[in-house]
C-alpha cells in the first residue's frame, strides 16, 4: 500500500527548518534596523559638526583677537561680535561704516558633553571689541554663564574634544608658532571631536579648521 | 511498483510536451518510454547524487554571494550619499556665510580652504577632505556681484565636485 501524506518526523524537520530560516531573517532585519539607526546617528552627528563649524567660522571671522577668551576646562570660547540676533552687521555709517560690537557669543561644553552657543546682547555698543573678562562687568566667566536667563541653543552632543590653539604666522618667514596670548595670534586652530556609542560600537567624527579673526 | 504507478498516474495528468525543447511526452500527455524509464529509476533511487549536491551548493553560493554584493553596494552607496550630503551642507553653509555680508564688503568673505573631516568607526579613522573655493566678481556697471562656490572632494580615487552660483545686487 502506498504511503499518503507526510510523517511526523518530516513535519518536525520542516518546522525546524522554517524556524531557523525565520530566526535568520529576524536577525538580519534587526541588524539592518540597527545599521539604519547608526547611519542616522552618524549623519546627524556629522551635520552637527558641520553646522557648528559654519557658525564658528562666521562668528570668529567677525571678531577681533583681543576680544577672544578661551578656557580649556571646561572648554569654552567667548568673544564679542558685531552681528545682532537678526543676523545684521552693526555699522556706524556716520563713522565711515565702522563696525561696533554689540553682542557676546560663547561656545561652551557642558558636563553632559553637549556644546551650547550662548548669545547675549551687550548693554552698550563697543567701538573696540571688548574682552569678556577685562572689559565687561560682570566678567563673562563660567559662573556668569551658569546663571539661567541667557539665551542659548544646543549645537552638538557627545563632545570629546573642543580645543583652540592660538597660532601666529611670522610675516617674513611664514613659519607658524603657537602663542599663549590670543591677542597676538594670526589665526585659531580649532578642533572639534564628537562621538557616540551604539551598543558595543563607537562612532566619531572630528574636524580641524583654521579661523581668522579679521576685525 | 509504487514508483511505476506513480509515474503512470503523473503521465495521465497534463504535462508539457516539451521540456526545454526536448520531447518528453506525446500529444496526449503520455511520457515517452525513455522519460518514463528515467522517472522510474529516479523515483526508486535513494539519497542524492553528487551532481545534485554540487548544484544545490552552487545555488546556495549564488544566493549568499548575491546578498553580500547587495550589502557591499548598499555600504558604498551610503558612503557616497554621506559625502555628497556633507559637500552640500558645506556649500550651503558657505553660501549663507558669504551672503550675510553687505554688498560692498562681499569680497571680504571670499576664501579658499580645506575642511578635513575624520570619521571614526570603532576607533579606526578615515579621513575625507573637502576643498572649498569661492569667487566673487562684480559686473562692469558695479550693480551686481556673482558669487560662485565649488566644493571638491575625492572618493575612491575619483574627484567629485558640486558647485553653486548666485547673484547679489547693490539695490538689495
Amino acid at each position: 500500500m502506498s504511503r499518503q501524506g507526510v510523517t511526523l518526523v518530516e513535519v518536525m524537520i520542516a518546522t525546524s527548518l522554517l524556524l531557523v530560516v525565520t530566526a535568520a531573517c529576524g536577525a538580519a532585519l534587526r541588524s539592518a534596523m540597527r545599521y539604519h539607526g547608526r547611519v542616522e546617528q552618524q549623519t546627524h552627528m556629522e551635520n552637527s559638526l558641520l553646522n557648528t563649524f559654519a557658525l564658528l567660522s562666521r562668528d570668529v571671522s567677525e571678531t577681533a583677537p583681543r576680544s577672544i577668551l578661551y578656557e580649556p576646562t571646561p572648554a569654552s570660547l567667548t568673544f564679542a561680535t558685531p552681528r545682532d540676533q537678526a543676523g545684521s552687521l552693526s555699522r556706524d555709517h556716520t563713522m565711515g561704516n565702522t563696525l561696533f560690537f554689540k553682542t557676546l557669543i560663547s561656545y561652551r561644553v557642558q558636563s553632559d558633553l553637549s556644546l551650547r552657543r550662548y548669545y547675549e546682547p551687550l548693554p552698550a555698543d563697543h567701538a573696540l571689541a571688548p574682552h569678556p573678562i577685562d572689559d565687561l562687568t560682570p566678567p563673562r566667566d563660567a559662573l556668569y554663564f551658569a546663571t539661567p536667563g541667557i539665551d542659548w541653543r544646543r549645537l552638538a552632543e557627545g563632545v570629546q574634544e573642543f580645543t583652540v590653539v592660538p597660532t601666529a604666522l611670522d610675516p617674513t618667514t611664514g613659519a607658524e608658532s603657537t602663542v599663549s596670548d590670543i591677542a597676538e595670534s594670526t589665526y585659531l586652530k580649532v578642533r572639534l571631536h564628537l562621538r557616540f556609542q551604539s551598543g558595543q560600537r563607537s562612532y566619531g567624527v572630528a574636524s580641524d579648521l583654521n579661523l581668522v579673526p579679521r576685525n | 511498483m509504487d514508483c511505476v504507478r506513480l509515474t503512470h498516474s503523473m503521465s495521465k495528468k497534463t504535462v508539457e510536451n516539451s521540456f526545454f525543447g526536448l520531447q518528453v511526452a506525446d500529444s496526449t500527455g503520455t511520457f515517452s518510454p525513455r522519460v518514463e524509464a528515467f522517472l522510474v529509476e529516479r523515483c526508486e533511487k535513494r539519497g542524492v547524487s553528487l551532481l545534485e549536491v554540487l548544484l544545490s551548493t552552487l545555488l546556495f553560493a549564488f544566493v549568499i554571494g548575491g546578498a553580500a554584493a547587495v550589502w557591499r553596494f548598499h555600504e558604498l552607496s551610503f558612503q557616497k550619499t554621506r559625502n555628497r550630503n556633507s559637500a552640500h551642507h558645506i556649500l550651503k553653509q558657505e553660501l549663507d556665510r558669504i551672503t550675510s555680508y553687505p554688498y560692498v564688503h562681499l569680497e571680504e568673505a571670499e576664501r579658499d580652504f580645506t575642511l578635513s573631516v575624520t570619521r571614526y568607526v570603532d576607533a579606526v579613522a578615515v579621513d575625507q577632505q573637502f576643498q572649498v573655493t569661492s569667487t566673487i566678481t562684480e559686473n562692469s556697471q558695479e550693480s551686481m556681484k556673482s558669487i560662485a562656490l565649488e566644493v571638491t572632494y575625492t572618493e575612491r580615487n575619483e574627484t567629485r565636485s558640486i558647485a553653486a552660483e548666485t547673484k547679489a545686487f547693490r539695490s538689495q
